[in-house]
């Protein structure tokens, strides 16, 4: 298990009802963290959010180690 | 690109703010001698969006990342446009109508590269600054907007379902089927309900009605019929104060043309349908209000309009809204 500190940003916090969190998790990658926190019926958001590990934003299969800081951010909006 | 502009160093630089833009004091920064054209923009918050009169705006963003990728934004356009610098400000927080949300200055050698620098940097910042937007409207509701009026979830385009601006007169449901399978034999006599309010289940259909989970994606559980085919029938036929419910549809609507809605969704009430079928109408209608009645209803649709119910909820009559 590794401890993993995770952020949401835009409309993901509403839909988690948090703006972060600490979750403690088995989870290998990115992409299994997000089915963890979102469940499968949005897996297929990965196509539109995006995954950051440690300020960088990275691909889906971005191998997770214990006290990572991860963000998830959903399709942007600023300007 | 002229040899100057590479030789000395770009000025670039983004911030982000949860103050005022002070538009004055960025432009200073840009003062070159080289310069010849300062493109600015002052993006503002509008007083309305799609329709929805907004009272404030509040931009949220991560803010190690935003700095980082806002920068690298500015450095490149630079390089790519061959321009002499640029500045950037993007607000955070709550941000009042009128205000600047976002402020940035391009500074060139020539008008054509700097009015292009600018126009790709304000692109790039609505698709890739993690900045997030969220509107509070004049009803006190709040809602996070996506990129250019996408959906703040997908990143898609929201598909519009229009509204129905029909007036529901009446609800019918029955228990049990008076027709089906019972040619050659006399109706079944389960009788119909009228009902103030019904509950519409996804898929389902309504809650208490015969066709109630009859099959999967069942393309009849909801009837809808035009009020105005009953008034037309009664006069036609000479039955005055003919009920509705002789008909054995669900739903009593006037001021939408059925026939319009075969294949397509709508919402009506708040709720979503999709309309699957003209609602045939059968030899029973003859037995069921009076000779002829059959042929009379074939066209136009005016046997009503088989849907499928696509959000669950609950459809009120006209009779019920009104006390309410």
């Amino acid at each position: 298990m590794i401890a993993i500190e995770v952020t949401y940003f835009g409309i993901l916090s509403e839909k988690r009802g948090l703006t972060h969190e600490n979750i403690f998790t088995a989870v290998a990658d990115a992409s299994g963290l997000f089915a963890q926190v979102f469940g499968v019926d949005n897996a297929a958001l990965r196509g539109v959010v995006r995954a950051v590990v440690n300020d960088e934003i990275v691909s889906w299969d971005c191998v997770l180690r214990d006290g990572d800081q991860v963000a998830f951010l959903p399709p942007m909006s600023g300007g | 690109m002229n040899k100057l502009t590479n030789v000395f160093m770009k000025h670039v630089q983004f911030e982000l703010s949860d103050e005022l833009i002070s538009a004055e004091s960025l432009m200073r920064q840009l003062h070159d001698p080289r310069s010849g054209a300062v493109v600015s923009f002052d993006g503002l918050v509008r007083n309305h969006n799609e329709g929805h009169h907004v009272t404030a705006l509040e931009y949220q963003a991560y803010p190690a990342l935003a700095l980082r990728v806002g920068r690298q934004i500015l450095e490149q356009e630079c390089e790519r446009h061959g321009v002499i610098g640029a500045v950037a400000v993007h607000r955070t927080g709550l941000i009042e109508v009128g205000a600047s949300a976002v402020f940035l200055a391009v500074s060139g050698e020539h008008r054509q590269e700097t009015f292009a620098a600018a126009a790709a940097i304000l692109e790039r910042f609505k698709y890739e600054l993690p900045i997030w937007k969220k509107e509070t409207y004049v009803n006190g509701e709040v809602e996070w907007v996506g990129p250019d009026q996408k959906n703040a979830l997908t990143g898609l385009i929201d598909e519009t379902v229009p509204l129905w601006r029909a007036r529901l007169e009446e609800i019918w449901i029955s228990p049990g089927n008076d027709f089906r399978g019972r040619h050659g034999i006399a109706r079944a006599n389960h009788g119909v309900v009228r009902m103030d309010r019904i509950e519409c289940v996804a898929g389902m259909g309504l809650r208490g009605d015969r066709y109630f989970g009859y099959k999967p994606n069942y393309k009849g559980q909801v009837t809808f019929f035009d009020a105005a085919v009953r008034d037309l029938v009664a006069e036609e036929f000479g039955i005055p104060g003919l009920c509705a419910s002789a008909f054995r549809r669900n739903a009593i609507v006037r001021g939408v043309r059925l026939a319009d809605w075969i294949g397509k969704r709508f919402v009506f009430q708040g709720l979503e349908f999709e309309g699957s079928e003209e609602c045939k109408p059968c030899y029973w209608m003859n037995e069921a209000v009076a000779p002829g009645v059959e042929d009379f209803l074939k066209s136009e649709c005016r046997g009503g309009l088989r849907a499928r119910i696509l959000s669950d909820g609950v459809l009120e009559s006209e009779q019920t809204l009104r006390q309410g």
